[in-house]
C-alpha cells in the first residue's frame, strides 16, 4: 500500500492546506480528485443551460436569413467506427528457399561423415526377417539415413559428399518420395520374392501442400493458401473491398463492437476467438469537405477507424441477412489484399497485417 | 554379465555391442578438408549466416511495425473524447471536461479475462504437410431447440 504521501496531500487539500491543482491521470488526463471532478461536472452542466437560449441547435433552422450570425458553431465530430480483423492462422510450414533446401542436405551429409557407424546388431537381432530387410535397403542406399541421397561416408568416395547444381536429391518432395517407396517395399516376412508378388504394400502418400481450391482460385474457400495467413475482406455498399467495419454506437466498448460487428457481417457459423480488447491498428481519414450531420448535430471533419484481431478455428462466414449491406467475402493473403483494396485502404491498413 | 560355458568366456550380446559402439575404430573421426574444400565450406557457412541475419531482422521488422501499428491506435483511443476529437490546445481540453476523453482506451486496456479459454487450436504447430481436411468449414453453432 503506497498510498501515504497521497493520502495526506488530499486531507491537506479538503483543509485548506494545499493549493488545490489540477491533477490528472498520467494516461486518460482525467482529472483524479474528487473535489475537482465535482467542480467540473457543475460547470459542465451551469454553461449549456446558460448558452440554450440565445442559441438554436441546428445551422438550417434560421428564418431569417438577413439576421445577424449569432449561433454557436456546431460541435466538431469525427465518425468512430470499429473494424474486424479476422484471420485464419497458417496451416502448414512456410515453402522452403531454394538455398535452404541445399544446404540442408549440405549438412545433412557433413553429418552422416562425421557420425559414428550405424550398429546394426544394437538394433537387429541377427537373422530376423528385419534384419534381412534392413540389410537388403543399406545396401542400396549406402547409408543408414533416408534423406541424403546415395551416399556412403566410410567408402572410397566418402568425401564427394557435394551434390551437383539442380540434384533432386535436396527437394523436400524427392524426399518424401525416397521414403515412401522404401516403405512400400518392406518385406517382413522374409521369404522368396515369389510370395510378397502377391501382396502389395501401398503407403499412403502425404496431403498435397497445394489444394484443390489453390488449383480453382476458390477465394471464398479456408482451405487455400495453408502456408500463408488468411484475412476475411468483404465487399461494401459502394462496391470497396474492405474488413467488416461500421461506426460504432455510444455504449458500446471496443470489444463488444467487434464481436457485434462479425455477427452482424457473416454469421454465427464461425468459431472465432478475440486476441485481446485493444485495437491492433488504425486511421484517420479526413473528408475533403466536413458535412452537418443532422442526426448527431454535429459538424463532421472525417472518420477514424480501429481494427480488433480475431482468429477463425472452423466455420465459414455466410452474408445471407448481413445487416451491414455487404454483398460478397474472399479470404485474402496480406499479398492479394494490397491487390484488392483501394490504395488509400492499403496504405492505411498494412502495418497492422503480419508478412506472412 | 559374465557366463563361463566351455572355458570361453561370453559376454552378453548387449553389452558386447554397446562396447562395440563406444570403441569403435571408425569413432570421431577428424572432418578433413583440402584447402578449396574449406573455402568453399567458409563460403557456404558464411552464406547461411548471412540469410538467417537478414530473415531474423525482416521478422523484427514486421513485429516492429505490428507493434508501431497497435501503439499509435491506442494512442489516438487515449487522446480522443467520444466525438473523436482530440483537443490540441490547453482551451480545448478544459472544453472537452466531461467529454469521455479516453472513454475507449480506459475499456480497451482492461485485461480481465483476456487469457480465459484460450483455445485449444492454439497448441497445434504448423506442420509439412496437411491433413485431409485441412480447415472445418462445415463447422457450425450448436442451436438452442
Amino acid at each position: 500500500m503506497n498510498s501515504g504521501p497521497r493520502s495526506a496531500r488530499r486531507l491537506a487539500s479538503q483543509a485548506g492546506y494545499w493549493p488545490v491543482k489540477e491533477t490528472r491521470c498520467r494516461s486518460c488526463h482525467e482529472p483524479t480528485f474528487s473535489i475537482l471532478r465535482h467542480a467540473y461536472s457543475a460547470a459542465a452542466a451551469s454553461t449549456p443551460t446558460a448558452a440554450e437560449p440565445q442559441a438554436p441547435p441546428s445551422p438550417t433552422s434560421t428564418t431569417d436569413p438577413t439576421a445577424p450570425v449569432t449561433q454557436r458553431p456546431l460541435p466538431k465530430e469525427y465518425a468512430v467506427r470499429a473494424g474486424v480483423v479476422l484471420s485464419r492462422a497458417p496451416l502448414i510450414t512456410r515453402d522452403l528457399h531454394d538455398f535452404e533446401k541445399a544446404f540442408f542436405l549440405y549438412q545433412r551429409r557433413l553429418n552422416e561423415r562425421l557420425a559414428m557407424p550405424f550398429t546394426t546388431n544394437f538394433y537387429f537381432k541377427r537373422g530376423t526377417p528385419a534384419h534381412l530387410d534392413w540389410k537388403r535397403k543399406a545396401r542400396e542406399r549406402l547409408t543408414p539415413a533416408h534423406d541424403v541421397g546415395r551416399y556412403t561416408p566410410y567408402g572410397e568416395e566418402g568425401w564427394n559428399d557435394e551434390v551437383l547444381v539442380g540434384a533432386k536429391e535436396s527437394e523436400p518432395d524427392a524426399q518424401v518420395e525416397a521414403l515412401v517407396r522404401e516403405a512400400e517395399d518392406t518385406k517382413l516376412d522374409g521369404e522368396g520374392e515369389g510370395q510378397e508378388a502377391k501382396k502389395k504394400v501401398v503407403v499412403e502418400r502425404p496431403q498435397p501442400r497445394v489444394t484443390e481450391a489453390d488449383r480453382q482460385g476458390n477465394t471464398r474457400s479456408l482451405n487455400r493458401q495453408l502456408q500463408r495467413t488468411l484475412y476475411l475482406m468483404v465487399k461494401n455498399e459502394e462496391g470497396e473491398w474492405k474488413f467488416p467495419e461500421r461506426r460504432m454506437f455510444r455504449a458500446e466498448s471496443l470489444r463488444e463492437a467487434a464481436e457485434h460487428i462479425l455477427g452482424e457481417a457473416a454469421g454465427i457459423d464461425m468459431n472465432t476467438w478475440f486476441l485481446g480488447n485493444h485495437p491492433i491498428g488504425h486511421y484517420e481519414r479526413k473528408y475533403k469537405e466536413s458535412f452537418y450531420n443532422a442526426h448527431r448535430q454535429s459538424e463532421e471533419l472525417g472518420e477514424k477507424t480501429f481494427y480488433m484481431k480475431t482468429r477463425i478455428m472452423a466455420g465459414q462466414a455466410n452474408l445471407q441477412g448481413n445487416k451491414l449491406g455487404l454483398s460478397d467475402f474472399q479470404w485474402l493473403s496480406k499479398d492479394e489484399i494490397e491487390q484488392t483494396v483501394p490504395r488509400w485502404y492499403w496504405k492505411a491498413v498494412r502495418n497492422m497485417l503480419p508478412d506472412r | 554379465m559374465l557366463k563361463r560355458k566351455g572355458g570361453k568366456m561370453q559376454r552378453d550380446p548387449r553389452v558386447r555391442a554397446i562396447r562395440y559402439h563406444l570403441w569403435h575404430s571408425k569413432a570421431m573421426r577428424p572432418l578433413r578438408f583440402s584447402r578449396m574444400r574449406g573455402l568453399r565450406h567458409w563460403t557456404i557457412a558464411r552464406a547461411y549466416a548471412l540469410f538467417k541475419h537478414r530473415r531474423r531482422q525482416a521478422l523484427e521488422r514486421d513485429l516492429e511495425r505490428q507493434y508501431t501499428a497497435m501503439r499509435a491506435a491506442v494512442e489516438a483511443l487515449r487522446l480522443m473524447d467520444e466525438r473523436g476529437v482530440v483537443a490540441r490546445t490547453e482551451a480545448e481540453r478544459a472544453a472537452q471536461q466531461g467529454a469521455g476523453v479516453g472513454r475507449l482506451y480506459r475499456i480497451a486496456m482492461g485485461k480481465q479475462g483476456v487469457w480465459d479459454q484460450v483455445p485449444i487450436e492454439y497448441a497445434r504447430v504448423q506442420t509439412e504437410f496437411p491433413a485431409k481436411e485441412p480447415f472445418n468449414e462445415g463447422w457450425r453453432r450448436p442451436r438452442k431447440e
